[in-house]
């Protein structure tokens, strides 16, 4: 069950959230998406009004609390 | 900004904003930043991405560690590119336990102990000021 902090709907993808998904060659967004609504695991980020989505593959979605893609980075 | 510890140093060099001209806050405040490391066995050079809100962070929480308000801080990149923390241990020496994670290309990490003396915490608070006022922090979340 989500937290009511979590956002349930998503947002854009910021740039360098963008930047970074080419630099581990995630190329389609939609594995990102995949991530968001079925994470293995999700918990705060490291800046206040982020989360941090855990997927089954090998990398990890940034969120803020609109829902918007932060950065994808390495699990 | 170097952190001088007894077996080793850590340099972080804040070299450029990645993006200009946008006035949002989720893709302005990233900075470009090099990793530099010396620790006995190791050296350590890598580039990483850091938020100015995180370094804003940082100072505010080094500030209150400085004056005794907190014993120990975590200071953590939003990335995970580096973890650092600091931990009052007797009336001038601080330990600083950190991680820090090539995040951008290897996913390699170096853990690390360091104690240093107080004065290399004001340097390292006076200094993160200094990048702050190079670099504030655009926009609101």
């Amino acid at each position: 069950m989500r937290s009511a902090n979590i956002p349930n709907s998503l947002g854009k993808f910021t740039g360098h959230a963008l930047d970074q998904m080419q630099n581990r060659g995630i190329i389609s967004p939609s594995a990102v998406m995949d991530a968001i609504k079925n994470p293995v695991r999700i918990t705060l980020g490291n800046t206040p009004n982020t989360f941090v989505y855990f997927s089954n593959n090998s990398f990890k979605v940034i969120t803020n609390n609109f829902g918007d893609v932060i950065s994808v980075i390495s699990q | 900004m170097i952190l001088q510890g007894d077996i080793g140093r850590l340099e972080l060099d804040f070299l450029t904003r990645k993006e200009y001209g946008t006035n949002n806050f989720w893709e302005e405040n990233w900075l470009y930043t090099l990793v530099k490391a010396t620790f006995p066995g190791f050296i350590v050079r890598f580039h990483c991405n850091v938020r100015t809100d995180d370094l804003q962070r940082w100072h505010d929480d080094l500030a209150k560690f400085i004056d005794n308000e907190l014993s120990s801080i975590t200071l953590t990149s939003l990335e995970e590119c580096i973890s650092l923390i600091f931990i009052k241990n007797g009336i001038e020496d601080t330990k600083v336990a950190g991680v820090i994670t090539d995040t951008e290309l290897t996913g390699c990490s170096v853990k690390f102990t360091l104690h240093c003396d107080m004065s290399i915490i004001v340097n390292f608070r006076v200094e993160l000021h200094n990048i702050l006022m190079q670099f504030p922090i655009i926009g609101t979340p």
